[in-house]
């Protein structure tokens, strides 16, 4: 078992470190995309409910955008996205998306940058790897592994109750290790189970279509109708003039309202549509979708999607979810924390970063393990490890620092300006690992002394991150008027962000302290220190 | 969320109760300052402290099932309890 983990924990780690630490940041994804996107900050007016007034006016601004378009796509205004999200797919099959402010009729266009929502959420569930699903696999992997990892942790952990809280900083370098790695995955081990089964179980259909398929008998219309309630309304062929579709958009307000009554006469609370998406606008077979994904005080999601026909107010379809479907509902909802309750999301922050810790201080366990060992022995596992470790745990944490900056210093008006800025988070990556790699390799022939080590491979990183999380957060304060603003104004969202930075910054320059002082008191400059031979 | 006074006592008997666990375990149960606290209020033996703590912790799961609804609380104590703990590893060792 302590065989299976050490080795299987080394090979997977760097994917569990990136679905953990993306995971993390996608808690507060949509604080994110505000901080990123300052236009879309909007808190003019009465949050977060749209009068049918303005659902009116936001559906004909939205066909005046892309007359063209057949397929209208709203996402409601909530307290984290004050703004309505518009998507419109362009008769060439192309997606744009707009924010507009419904009290100002303030239009911004959401694509010049990618934020938490767009970059840091995909990363974290499929890598950003679209081709083949390999992203997806890739993560079923991880996941699978994640779990092993867990169980076998626990077999080899013999005292997990005794040394619960067990924690000895001032012992040995290797002991102080394991009792951090111990620590974060031992309090967190509820916490580590549930997001990685939830997380397996999101994406079965994927790894397992023929599963969900069976059950239908091949009809993947009839499974998707039947587990969420998504109905696909052929079109009948026959064109609606543009008065007939300009009124039947003006007639949706008062179809959501209907459907909002009716979901709250059935739960016996206020019940409020977040989604509408309009299909086939111009055909006489046009559909409305009302959904609800997010409930209130709920933790379940998409506990609500009713279909109608757009011209005539037909309801062709209430979903209600079959008890096995609301309960991966509810599974779906502990996994993605989209629920309306911020000191819980506050909690999931810190779990995702103990579950970061448990993979970082697994990795740095295995490396002064074995440093001595390597170097006698003249392996260069060691070494290469070393430089995957400050490359993909480190490297990503600076990568996403310089995400950040990018975002903060490129122009609005740049062409592809999302693109450019995954570009400098890869960029960035790739020079971080580039780095790590020269930096040991240079630096191999040092005694075998932990601290020599620290002081050429951990604290140059750490130093950069923490200073690109200062660059960043000092650069939204110049761009946009930072704290000041976001108090001023009661926007919570950016607030959430600049703390977090500031939070960041703190713990940066703390573990900068600590490596600077331990590695400069007990021993001396590199030059002075002996080769072994 | 709003921190009320009922949020405040379930999270303060949660840490107690953590507390009181972790002072009854071998590595803190001499602990200079904890131990000699938990001593004047008549928790002097391991059973005792141990017995207390988990009463505590049952409490405060409770009352966050009773506050917050039976799904957010137990979630929200899961999380909570993963957090506090990590914090009091931390300020146990560094008063070791």
């Amino acid at each position: 078992m302590a065989w299976f983990h050490t080795w299987f924990g080394l090979f997977v780690g760097f994917l569990l470190f990136a679905v953990f630490w993306m995971g993390t940041l996608t808690v507060f994804d949509k604080e994110f995309d505000r901080w990123m996107h300052p236009e879309s900050r909007s808190i003019a007016g009465e949050c977060c409910i749209l009068s049918p007034n303005q659902l009116e006016t936001v559906l004909l601004k939205a066909h005046e955008l892309a007359p063209g378009s057949d397929n209208i796509r709203l996402r409601l205004p909530t307290e984290r996205t004050p703004m309505t999200l518009i998507r419109i797919v362009e008769p060439d099959r192309t997606l744009k998306t707009y924010f507009i402010d419904p009290d100002t009729g303030k239009v911004v266009s959401n694509e010049h940058t990618l934020g938490g929502s767009g970059f840091f959420f995909p990363f974290h569930y499929k890598f950003n790897i679209a081709w083949n699903n390999v992203g997806y696999f890739l993560l079923g992997i991880a996941g699978l592994a994640m779990m092993a990892l867990l169980i076998s942790g626990i077999v080899i952990h013999r005292k997990l109750l005794a040394e619960f809280f067990l924690f000895r900083p001032n012992k040995h370098t290797v002991r102080s290790l394991l009792d951090l790695h111990n620590l974060s995955s031992v309090v967190a081990l509820p916490f580590h189970f549930l997001i990685t089964f939830t997380g397996l179980l999101i994406f079965f259909s994927i790894y397992f279509p023929w599963a969900t398929l069976a059950a239908f008998d091949g009809d993947k219309a009839a499974s998707q109708k039947a587990m969420s309630g998504f109905v696909n309304m052929p079109p009948s062929g026959f064109v609606e003039d543009a008065e007939q579709q300009l009124a039947a958009l003006k007639s949706v307000p008062a179809l959501v309202q209907a459907r909002e009554m009716a979901w709250s006469q059935a739960l016996g609370e206020t019940a409020r549509a977040d989604s509408i998406n309009i299909r086939n606008l111009g055909d006489s077979n046009a559909t409305l979708e009302i959904r609800r994904v997010f409930p209130e005080r709920s933790i379940s999601m998409s506990t609500h999607a009713d279909t109608m026909l757009l011209h005539t107010g037909e309801l062709l379809h209430a979903h209600a979810p079959k008890p096995i479907k609301g309960f991966t509902h509810w599974i779906n909802g502990l996994h993605f924390i989209q629920f309306d309750h911020t000191a819980l999301r506050v909690l999931y922050v810190v779990g995702g970063l103990l579950g970061c810790i448990m993979i970082h201080t697994g990795f740095l366990f295995w490396l002064e393990s074995r440093r001595i060992q390597h170097h006698k022995k003249k392996l260069p596992g060691f070494t290469v490890v070393q430089a995957l470790t400050v490359g993909g745990t480190l490297g990503m944490m600076i990568a996403t620092a310089a995400y950040l900056v990018a975002n903060q210093l490129l122009p609005n008006h740049i062409e592809s300006r999302a693109t450019v800025e995954t570009w400098a988070f890869y960029g960035v990556w790739v020079l971080s690992i580039v780095w790590a790699f020269v930096s040991a390799f240079r630096y191999k022939h040092l005694q075998n002394q932990a601290e020599s080590h620290y002081s050429s491979q951990w604290l140059p990183p750490t130093v950069v991150f923490t200073a690109l999380c200062a660059l960043a957060w000092l650069l939204n304060q110049i761009n946009t008027g930072g704290l000041v603003q976001a108090m001023a104004q009661g926007d919570m969202n950016s607030l959430a962000i600049d703390i977090g930075l500031m939070l960041m910054v703190a713990s940066g320059v703390f573990t900068a302290h600590k490596l600077s002082v331990s590695a400069t008191a007990k021993y001396a400059k590199p030059s002075e220190i002996g080769q072994c031979n | 969320m709003q921190l009320n006074l009922q949020l405040a006592l379930a999270f303060s008997l949660l840490f107690f109760g953590l507390l009181l666990i972790a002072l009854s375990q071998q590595a803190h149960c001499h602990h200079h300052r904890w131990a000699g606290r938990c001593n004047s209020i008549g928790l002097k033996s391991v059973g005792a402290r141990r017995t207390t703590g988990i009463v505590a912790l049952l409490l405060s799961a409770t009352a966050m099932a009773a506050i917050e609804g039976l799904a957010f609380g137990l979630v929200l104590w899961v999380m909570a309890a993963a957090m506090l703990a990590a914090v009091l590893a931390w300020v146990l060792a560094l008063s070791r």
